[in-house]
């Protein structure tokens, strides 16, 4: 049989880059974005705000890019979320150019038609990885929202006031595309307890700049050497 | 030539202090609010520090809001956080997590042009007027505690926030007593091969529980001119409070004369010949 090594490196090429968006979908990997939570005609309304341009897609109509500079090595304090000294991907709750500032706003909500808060719960992550959301207090205490490393259930979950905008640290654990499913609820003065239906949302979470020059150097053999004849 | 009395045109400047700092002030109590650097090239400085209601969208120059910190935000030093004060303490905090009841106060260099800042972009802490001391910092999964200003150790140029431009943070930020803190701050960054400067802005923090009596509007008047060209002063305001009486020739530059602290609601003294000045701008502020 012919040995053929480094002709698994395009299928390794393509998968790395399989993650990428489709032209037909942008992609949304820096400046200020929100998933939102409106409400229209007796029901929850879960989109994906573009700060910056005004422009509202659908959970399904834009990707949620996790740039190279989001990677790190998870730290003893986020233990819970992933092995200590494990790769993570954290998209931070402060703004930095060159990552997507992603929050979540209720601003589309009146805060006088709603009793109590917004809850946006995890229902569902798939993807290489597990997926996370987390806070820090004033006393640098980590306040864990959300966290499909133990399984994901009701407490899995951010309570929001509404009418208002909050920005969180999102984590993941691997590269490649995630699909991750919230569902918002709420008790409104008028028509009772609503509960939105599952909304995904794809995040693709390009891999640390190592992996590029790892694959990079391996075409580059690729081209040089050309794939090996047996004699 | 000594200005005689008559010659000598005084102009007292009694509505300039504050009376109560909250009066004409948009009070930010909840909610999402800035400190935010404003491209102002039209006038002296580069810049300007606004304070910006971000849900609002709306920005308040600096003398025109107040940052709410009400006694909710009042917390106790727990121990091993000796960089932020002594265990069991009192340390108010609006902090660097959204709460609902509490303003949310971030800083933010959004909206600024590309290309005019090359480096640098920072908010400088100048000096604090009021009670206690100021500190912001951030608390971080991988680095602790961040502080970024604090009175506690001296105010040095290491006090600063630095920002990106296009960039917003949060932080959290303590006040330990209660009472009005004026924090005066100042936009910085390098333009070209020089920096730039945004004017020295006073911020006002109104932490509560605020003095249950409003202080009562303050008010210098002249009683006499003596020929040697001192001035003798009567001061009236809250008694107890600590007043300083600044002098100017041009409106602009202001000088500090003399310091007040009146035991009774009303108080005199002179203020001594100034040589040959014929105006002499006199007006009264809170230490």
């Amino acid at each position: 049989m012919t040995s053929k090594p480094f002709a698994q490196l395009p299928v390794v090429l393509i998968a790395v880059l399989g993650s990428a968006a489709t032209a037909q979908t942008p992609t949304l990997s820096s400046g200020h974005a929100d998933i939102g939570i409106g409400f229209e005609d007796g029901a929850f309304d879960l989109h994906v705000h573009d700060e910056d341009t005004d422009t509202e897609y659908t959970p399904s109509g834009v990707f949620l890019g996790v740039g190279a500079a989001a990677f790190t090595t998870t730290p003893a304090a986020l233990s819970a979320l992933a092995p200590i000294g494990s790769s993570l991907w954290v998209l931070p709750k402060d703004q930095r150019p060159d990552l997507l500032y992603l929050g979540f706003g209720t601003d589309e909500l009146n805060p006088a038609d709603w009793s109590g808060k917004i809850s946006l719960t995890l229902t569902s992550v798939s993807g290489p990885g597990n997926f996370g959301i987390y806070d820090v207090g004033a006393f640098g205490n980590i306040q864990i929202q959300m966290n499909s490393a133990d399984g994901i259930s009701a407490g899995d979950k951010l309570e929001l006031q509404p009418g208002s905008h909050g920005h969180y640290n999102l984590t993941f654990t691997a590269p490649g595309t995630y699909s991750i499913g919230l569902q918002a609820s709420g008790t409104h003065l008028t028509d009772g307890l609503i509960t939105s239906d599952t909304a995904n949302y794809t995040f693709t979470v390009v891999p640390e700049p190592g992996t590029y020059a790892l694959v990079g150097l391996g075409l580059v053999a690729l081209l040089v050497l050309g794939p090996r004849k047996q004699s | 030539m000594r200005p005689t009395a008559a010659g000598l045109l005084l102009c007292l400047l009694t509505g300039w202090l504050e009376g109560n700092p909250l009066e004409g002030r948009v009070r930010l109590v909840t909610e999402h609010a800035d400190l935010r650097v404003v491209l102002a090239p039209e006038g002296t400085n580069l810049f300007q520090l606004a304070i910006r209601d971000s849900d609002r969208h709306i920005n308040h120059p600096a003398i025109g809001a107040a940052l709410m910190v009400p006694e909710t935000a009042r917390n106790t030093i727990p121990e091993g956080f000796a960089v932020l004060g002594s265990a069991a303490s009192d340390l108010w905090i609006l902090p660097q997590s959204q709460v609902p009841q509490l303003l949310y106060l971030g800083a933010s260099g959004e909206g600024l042009p590309a290309g005019v800042i090359e480096q640098g972009l920072s908010i400088q802490l100048l000096r604090t007027e009021g009670p206690g001391d100021f500190m912001v910092w951030q608390s971080d999964a991988f680095e602790g505690i961040l502080i970024r200003m604090s009175t506690r150790d001296g105010i040095d140029e290491a006090d600063k926030l630095s920002l990106s431009v296009g960039g917003h943070a949060h932080f959290n930020w303590g006040l330990t007593a209660n009472g009005f803190v004026t924090v005066w701050m100042q936009v910085q960054a390098s333009v070209g091969l020089t920096n730039a400067w945004s004017p020295p802005t006073p911020i006002l923090f109104a932490v509560e529980p605020l003095p249950s009596t409003p202080p009562v509007t303050p008010r210098i008047s002249i009683s006499r001119v003596d020929p040697s060209g001192a001035i003798r002063l009567v001061v009236s305001g809250t008694p107890g409070a600590n007043y300083k009486v600044q002098e100017s020739t041009n409106l602009s530059i202001w000088e500090d004369v003399l310091n007040v602290t009146g035991e009774t609601a009303t108080t005199e003294l002179t203020l001594p010949p100034s040589g040959d000045r014929t105006v002499r701008f006199l007006r009264l502020r809170l230490r």
